[in-house]
């Protein structure tokens, strides 16, 4: 009888240990608004559809929740102290901009459009923003679909996953574009976010 | 002893069923008709169907990777970890004719989200229809380390849009007689 139990207790951590640590979780995606301010000339379109972008003025989404957002698990190397590294990182979520020039640059650099983006992020309920990410998209001619991962990172090296920078409960992204010649508008953009959920089965 | 026994057992089992392994799934795409378009027969089952060269593209019905299951990463040391969570299976034959005269079936992954159709291209294979399957791996969450932190990086989360759809074309020789396509991924049940 001991041994069956033996047997029993054994195959039930074993169970715990093969389990895979990240299955069942689902990618969702998200529509994100355009936020209105009449401060700026945003054509105040707060649906999920197209918008032009227009040079020099910047455009930012609406607030997108975190809360219930899944974390996968830090891959981390083996260079910090206690197994971790702050090289170690671990994408969250993603910002899917549609970006449509509908207009004809040139192919040389130069003179493409170049859009600025900037993820913002907030705690508590007065949205004070503080800047998580900052990049420049290169556009071309025509529709491209551009994907700005959000990522967590290990602050603390020889600590071990989870000891990340923190999700902020809030997130957005701001665009802005700017270009040395040709059209002052992008025709046609508009933004999604994509997250992991923890499956709710 | 007996009930405690059971008692383990039940519990190996709620266990073993919350971490259910994930289940690769199949399904099988239609083909979209093409009104105003010449697309042989419209079929809209998932048989083989032909694809002719150089002619109108033929599309599979809409389908989505949202809600879709991401297995466990397994990791090395740096960006190039990736996990794949779905594939897009093509299975093209030539039927006897010449695969080797340059006849080509080309597969492009196009991608959208939003209410207005908007797709773009986000990938492209081309494959000789000798009668065998192909498969176009799809992946997600590839983890990055410092030195590209803030970089866009287009393999994350690639290609999982919640409307996809793919097109399938013979760009070069003759009409490719057989062809048909799946979409396999993960089921978290």
């Amino acid at each position: 009888m001991k041994k069956i139990l033996y047997l029993v207790a054994t195959a039930f951590v074993m169970a715990l240990c093969v389990a895979p640590s990240y299955a069942g979780t689902k990618i969702q995606t998200q529509s994100v608004n355009w936020l209105f301010n009449s401060n700026l000339t945003t054509n105040g379109t707060r649906f999920v559809v197209k918008k032009p972008i227009i040079v020099s003025a910047a455009d930012t989404t609406d607030w997108v929740t975190t809360t219930s957002w899944a974390v996968p698990d830090f891959p981390y190397n083996t260079s910090g102290a206690g197994g971790g590294s702050t090289n170690d990182s671990v994408s969250v979520a993603r910002f899917v901009v549609y970006v449509d020039t509908l207009a004809s640059y040139t192919t040389t650099a130069s003179v493409n459009p170049s859009i600025a983006y900037t993820i913002e992020g907030a705690h508590g309920s007065d949205n004070s923003a503080f800047t998580i990410a900052t990049g420049t998209l290169n556009g071309t001619d025509g529709a491209e679909m551009y994907s700005i991962p959000v990522y967590l990172q290990n602050l603390i090296a020889g600590e071990y996953p989870n000891d990340f920078s923190g999700l902020p409960s809030r997130i957005r992204i701001r665009l802005s574009f700017s270009v040395a010649s040709g059209p002052n508008t992008i025709s046609a953009c508009k933004v999604a976010a994509q997250y992991f959920k923890t499956d709710d089965k | 002893m007996k009930k405690i026994l059971f008692a383990l057992f039940a519990l190996l089992v709620a266990v073993g069923s919350a971490h259910a392994e994930l289940k690769p799934v199949t399904t099988g795409l239609r083909w979209q008709f093409v009104k105003n378009a010449v697309t042989n027969d419209g079929n809209l089952t998932v048989s083989k169907k032909p694809i002719v060269p150089d002619g109108p593209k033929d599309t599979t019905a809409t389908f989505s990777l949202d809600g879709i299951c991401v297995p466990a990463v397994s990791y090395n040391s740096g960006r190039t970890d990736s996990v794949s969570i779905a594939r897009v299976v093509v299975y093209a034959d030539s039927a006897g004719s010449d695969v080797f005269s340059g006849q080509t079936v080309n597969t492009n992954i196009f991608g959208a989200f939003g209410s207005d159709d908007s797709y773009v291209l986000v990938a492209s294979y081309n494959t000789r229809p000798t009668g065998r399957t192909f498969s176009i791996p799809i992946y997600a969450n590839v983890p990055v380390n410092s030195a590209s932190y803030y970089a866009p990086a287009a393999s994350d989360f690639n290609y999982t849009f919640p409307k996809m759809k793919i097109v399938i074309a013979s760009t070069n020789g003759s009409t490719v007689p057989s062809v048909r396509v799946a979409l396999q991924r993960f089921d978290c049940k």
